[in-house]
């Protein structure tokens, strides 16, 4: 046994002496993951942190005080946007035509008349969006349904603007011939009463010394923290901290190094094969399985490496893995797992690019269904079940449940036993495979 | 030291070797003739344990069957194919390699170093091989083939396209192995080689061994005559006698007694050109016995002699 690990272990060295040395794999094994990380963490790092900026053009054909007023919200709403208030209809249409606007929103004549004020008729906002910015239809509309709401408060909060507003109404509800009279009557009570209150809200404020009006919102939204927080410390465990974009992109881009790790040594095989040293192994006082070992362990060896690369590189960005105990079993899950995918896949094809085509077409549907690629939530619902028997799925599942899911030892067990399981499996039939074809 | 007793070995319906039994002493070099497609390299496979015969018996010196991973430690085998890591360095590769047969420390180290000297590669044991000439490749085959210092050694075309310098150092240092004792197989298809290297050549074709003996004695079995062709300077005189065919101012024929053919020739007159006599030969043995030229690729009629 000991011999076996020797020769497995000799082998595994010189299999990554080789890698060390062959650029290309390298940059695969170890440059995409990195990169893949960087940049969907700066995605949704910029997601989170309101980064993503849309260019909006606002037209104020109106030019009243609550036109405005409302233009001032919505600059503010959220700041981080490009607003552009310049512009006049003709070319903010057209700039949004071309696609250098996301939208163009235009205040027409009479907007601030009516505008916040509930109990008149509703203004007209004229809104145009870039026909291919569609996911960005419903942002705008809810910041513009934001910005609204706001100036409602705001017209609230000015009794005086308000008072004469109300006057004007009950004035035109007493000539006006077409309505009924009973409902003239009931709604002339309903704006004199609110009349009254306002008096008795100036009064009141007069009384306070302030000036304010009533603050209110529609509704608060508070976020709910989902992550375990009973085990903090005294001086603000680094455990405890937020997570940032880095915990949810690093064990995608992880299970992409994983991926080119086992490719690159799935390909590895054939390639001895190719150049002929595989004779020379084959000639050796080696068992084939000693020969499987030893792939296996440089596979195993490459694949935990650059877990831990991964894991050392979001940690310097900020990430703060919750359960770092964790992290053990499921880099050796993970790793066992992949190793075992990769032994099989060693054995599907007979040249270089059969293996390869092999291997990455089988990465591309196990990253798709497994989240590698799209995150698990945005695929239908048919495809997440497909999920549940892709060791992808389960090796992103481990990895954030050691990152910032706060899995439980139980948690963890369902992943781990499934990627065990997977390794094992796969481990045996590549091994009975290749046995049969050295 | 090795026995290989009538073995036989098919892929589907392709009878690649045909009941080939042949032995191996120590410090004797056994020429493997035969062209492309011959049996060759299935009965090479079989000795290095890489595949097993459907029937017949293989016995590496000491060792056994050779498909018992301990038995290969008696072999070494430099394939035709250079079987190296391109992107080690040539001491890596030979490190690795006796790591594998389980050599360390001081032992290991000897042992590289002796390969390196005996490829002539010690100035360049730290370069990687992929800067390396076709010749020096084909060196450290060899020497990979060595590290363990195996008994019986199989060189399948260990001179594929190196150059006459190259060839000349591989014939010195194999000739060194067979003076220390070493078995060796030398699979070719060269007759130069095969004639200065080798004591005894088998000639192997269709799977079949054709014949197993010393070189002399297979020429003289079945070298046939010696073939004459003289260019003349002018017509022979009518009364004299010619051996062979006369046309177009040639003459060729064949005989035992080359140079007494030609004295009697000059004495009755004849004057000539040219004259080249080429004598048996192991080229010739081959066509003698296959009814084709060992290094015609692809099948060609017989020129003359048996069919194969």
């Amino acid at each position: 046994m000991i011999r076996v690990w020797r020769t497995a272990t000799t082998l595994a060295t010189k299999d990554l002496r080789l890698l060390m040395r062959d650029r290309l794999a390298l940059f695969f094994v170890v440059g995409i993951p990195i990169l893949y990380g960087l940049f969907f963490g700066a995605i949704s790092g910029a997601f989170q942190s309101g980064d993503a900026s849309l260019a909006i053009a606002i037209v104020d054909e109106d030019q009243s005080p609550w036109s405005k007023r409302f233009v001032e919200i919505l600059k503010k709403e959220p700041e981080k946007n490009e607003w552009r208030t310049s512009m006049t209809r003709r070319e903010a249409l057209d700039a949004c035509r071309r696609g250098d606007l996301v939208a163009a929103i235009v205040l027409p004549r009479g907007f601030g008349e009516n505008a916040g004020i509930f109990f008149q008729e509703a203004p007209t906002l004229l809104v145009a969006v870039d026909p291919s910015r569609n996911a960005e239809k419903g942002l705008v509309t809810g910041i513009l349904m934001q910005a609204m709401g706001k100036l409602a408060a705001d017209r609230l909060r000015d009794q005086t603007s308000m008072k004469q507003s109300l006057d004007e109404s009950i004035r035109r509800l007493q000539s006006d011939t077409s309505m009924s009279l009973p409902s003239r009557l009931a709604l002339i009570a309903a704006l004199k009463s609110f009349r009254n209150f306002f008096d008795q809200l100036q009064q009141t404020s007069d009384e306070n010394q302030t000036e304010q009006g009533p603050d209110f919102e529609f509704v608060h939204i508070e976020q709910l923290e989902i992550a375990r927080r009973e085990k903090t410390d005294a001086l603000g465990s680094p455990l405890s901290n937020v997570q940032t974009a880095w915990d949810i992109s690093f064990p995608q881009a992880t299970i992409w190094g994983i991926l080119g790790c086992a490719t690159t040594f799935a390909v590895s095989l054939v390639r001895e094969r190719r150049q002929g040293s595989l004779l020379r192994l084959q000639v050796a006082p080696l068992r084939p399985p000693t020969i499987v070992a030893g792939k296996a362990l440089a596979c195993f060896v490459s694949v935990v490496a650059v877990i831990t690369m991964m894991l050392v590189l979001g940690m310097a960005l900020g990430m703060r893995p919750r359960r770092p105990l964790l992290l053990i079993p499921a880099m050796l899950a993970t790793a066992f797992c992949f190793t075992g995918i990769m032994a099989c896949i060693a054995t599907i094809g007979k040249s270089e690019e059969s293996v390869s085509g092999a291997a990455w077409g089988a990465n591309i549907v196990m990253a798709m269904f497994g989240g590698g690629m799209i995150p698990l939530a945005f695929l239908p619902s048919w495809m997440q079940g497909i999920g549940y028997v892709d060791p992808v799925r389960w090796a992103i599942l481990i990895l954030e449940g050691a990152i910032w899911r706060e899995f439980t030892w139980g948690e963890a067990a369902v992943p781990l036993a499934v990627l065990s399981s997977v390794g094992i499996v796969a481990l045996a039939l590549g091994g009975t495979i290749l046995r049969r074809k050295l | 030291m090795l026995t290989v007793d009538d073995v036989y070995k098919s892929y589907g319906d392709v009878e690649a070797v045909r009941g080939v039994s042949l032995s191996l002493a120590p410090g004797e070099i056994l020429g493997l003739l035969g062209p492309n497609g011959a049996g060759k390299s299935t009965l090479l496979g079989m000795i290095s344990g890489l595949l097993a015969p459907d029937r017949g018996t293989i016995e590496l010196p000491g060792a056994g069957d050779p498909r018992d991973p301990q038995a290969r430690r008696s072999l070494g085998l430099a394939p035709q194919s250079l079987s190296l890591y391109e992107e080690l360095t040539a001491e890596e590769n030979l490190r690795f390699l006796g790591t594998l047969y389980g050599f360390s420390g001081r032992q290991l180290a000897g042992r590289v170093e002796y390969c390196l000297e005996l490829a002539g590669l010690e100035a360049r044991k730290r370069d990687r091989v992929t800067t390396f000439s076709g010749g020096m490749k084909r060196r450290l085959n060899l020497a990979c083939a060595l590290i363990h210092d195996p008994p019986l050694l199989l060189l399948d075309e260990p001179t594929v396209g190196v150059d006459p310098q190259t060839r000349a150092h591989l014939f010195d240092q194999i000739e060194r192995l067979r003076d220390n004792g070493k078995g060796v197989i030398y699979a070719t298809h060269y007759m130069e080689e095969a004639s200065r290297l080798c004591r005894r050549v088998a000639i192997v074709d269709h799977g079949r061994l054709l014949a197993l003996d010393r070189v002399q004695d297979l020429i003289e079995r079945y070298g046939g005559q010696s073939s004459v062709r003289i260019v003349l300077k002018q017509q022979p005189p009518p009364s004299l006698s010619l051996p062979g065919t006369w046309q177009d101012g040639i003459v060729s024929w064949e005989t035992d007694t080359p140079l007494d053919d030609l004295v009697r020739l000059a004495g009755g007159g004849l004057e000539w050109e040219e004259v080249a006599i080429r004598g048996p030969d192991l080229e010739t043995v081959f066509l003698k016995l296959t009814g084709r030229s060992l290094r015609d690729d692809t099948e060609q009629p017989a020129a003359h002699g048996a069919g194969g």
